[in-house]
């Protein structure tokens, strides 16, 4: 069952099948909170749902390697009957059909790239999960490096000192507080190749790392304002979704939310979910303190008031919120000047 | 533009893995593909009513297999050992991860509605609803049989006694 989203999230704790959504990113964002307050109160389910979803991330890696040598030695017989069906389908298709949505568009595009993965795409139209804010924002991670693969620079360029700033002025100007750092990845081998603050599918910023091995393998990790509402006791817990060949596992902690995607092996993506976790700050769940100051960071923070210096980000290096305007391009590479320089140590981070 | 979505071939790699995590035989897993796709191609004079291409596939997978476990009686579901040395060079997994060798035997001792439900959702990705409509189940029971069965699992990874896990394909209910 899909989680009720209007719950007021009084009285009794989640059900079963809220915690099974939990456990497959099925859960809306106000019920994934509760969810997440409610677990860390009940190590035991915690423990219960970490097994679900490494039960997931296992049957990845017991059958995903096979479907790789199938792609490339489909029997004649099947490939056959595809192309006979194929072009049935194609038939039919030539009837005209009322669009069926605006997804449809974006599910298009997507489908140039990736490959046998699209299918899974696909499934969003009827996902209730889509509109999880900290999803819908993912929802962009399939689409925006397309974007990136005809602008980004090519891995031997490492990102811009024009770029790199406005990653790091928008995360200081993050009312709810924010990492002083970006993630450093270089001990898994991941270099940061592009950065820069996009607009999400809801209409809010976020910041886009993107991030390339030696091999060319890539991981995007988005940032958004607003993390777990009212703290969850330092928990952090990794939710993991897959779309096509896609996966993603996303988090929050008291001040933002995270989302990490990569077309890998789950396991692979979980370490590196780990690695930008501790590389940001945060805490394992096997170190979590029972209790966390946790600033009071709602769903919807209010990111514009870049001057709100009401809730100072309680990150140790906080730097003086600088005032940006976050109407001015959040997202294309304009080239326009940064509207203020920026504290050293936060322009610079020290892992280059 | 909507030409991608109509793609049979974009769909036919997670046909393949679906069936093969479904009937742990790689040659029985790609004549139940077949199979499928021929039903699709027969049934195809309602191809304007195909609302989601992939549910449509899948759900003709999922009856074509429900079809044969019914004239078999039994389904004799092993995972190949070569699926299993596939997975030894990788490293090993990070705290808590699952042991694959556990979680295949698991998987192979799980009841068959309770695979499926958690193939479906857990390997596949499928929404509930989708899963629901793939099964041609309610989404109750989709979440009910995808609670009991990674619960199985769980306990029988976790050394539990599974007196009440056996299996039970004659309990499966054609799903139509």
């Amino acid at each position: 069952m899909t989680p009720r989203r209007h719950d007021n999230d009084n009285g009794a704790g989640p059900g079963e099948a809220d915690l099974q959504a939990y456990v497959d990113g099925q859960a809306g964002g106000r019920r994934r909170s509760a969810i997440e307050a409610y677990l860390a109160t009940k190590p035991g389910e915690a423990a219960r749902l970490a097994a679900y979803r490494d039960q997931n991330i296992g049957l990845h890696a017991l059958f995903d390697p096979l479907i790789k040598d199938d792609a490339v030695e489909m029997p004649p017989a099947m490939a056959a009957l595809v192309s006979n069906l194929q072009s049935q389908l194609d038939r039919d298709a030539r009837a005209p059909r009322p669009p069926r949505n605006r997804y449809r568009c974006l599910a298009a595009g997507i489908a140039v790239l990736l490959t046998a993965g699209a299918a899974g795409w696909l499934a969003f139209d009827h996902a209730p999960w889509r509109q999880d804010p900290l999803v819908a924002l993912t929802r962009q991670a399939s689409e925006t490096p397309l974007q990136l693969a005809s602008s980004a620079p090519p891995a031997t360029t490492t990102a811009t000192q024009n770029s790199r700033p406005k990653v790091a002025t928008w995360l200081a100007a993050q009312p709810g507080g924010a990492p002083a750092r970006l993630p450093n990845l270089e001990a898994l081998g991941f270099e940061r190749v592009t950065e820069r603050v996009i607009t999400t599918a809801g209409g809010r910023p976020a910041a886009q790392l993107l991030y390339q091995d030696d091999s060319g393998q890539r991981v995007t990790l988005y940032m958004r304002a607003g993390g777990t509402a009212g703290g969850t006791a330092g928990q952090i817990t990794f939710t993991f979704a897959r779309d096509g060949e896609s996966s993603q596992f996303l988090w929050e902690d008291s001040r933002m939310a995270y989302s990490l995607v990569g077309r890998m092996a789950q396991d692979k993506l979980l370490r590196i979910a780990e690695a930008v976790n501790d590389s940001l700050g945060g805490r394992s769940p096997e170190q979590a303190p029972p209790q966390r100051a946790a600033p009071p960071a709602t769903l919807e923070p209010a990111i514009q008031r870049s001057d709100d210096k009401a809730a100072a980000p309680p990150v140790e290096s906080a730097a003086p919120a600088p005032k940006i305007d976050e109407t001015v391009d959040p997202g294309i590479e304009s080239g326009q000047p940064l509207p203020l320089s920026l504290p050293e140590r936060i322009e610079v981070p020290k892992e280059t | 533009m909507a030409k991608a979505e109509n793609e049979i071939l974009e769909h036919i790699p997670g046909l393949r893995r679906y069936a093969r995590a479904l009937t742990g035989n790689s040659a029985e897993a790609d004549d139940l593909v077949q199979e499928s796709l021929s039903r699709a191609l027969t049934r195809c004079g309602k191809a304007g009513e195909i609302r989601n291409l992939r549910a449509y596939l899948f759900t003709i997978l999922h009856n074509a297999h429900v079809d044969r476990l019914n004239e078999r009686k039994r389904w004799n579901y092993s995972i190949p050992p070569e699926v299993l040395e596939n997975q030894l060079p990788q490293p090993a997994p990070q705290h808590g991860h699952v042991e694959l060798h556990d979680l295949a035997a698991a998987l192979q001792r799980l009841p068959e509605e309770q695979r499926q439900a958690v193939l479906l959702v857990g390997y596949e990705g499928m929404a509930y609803k989708e899963a629901a409509n793939t099964l041609d189940i309610p989404i109750g029971t989709v979440m009910s049989r995808l609670s009991r069965g990674r619960e199985a699992l769980r306990r029988m990874m976790n050394g539990a006694p599974m007196a009440d896990l056996r299996r039970v394909p004659q309990q499966l209910r054609q799903a139509r």
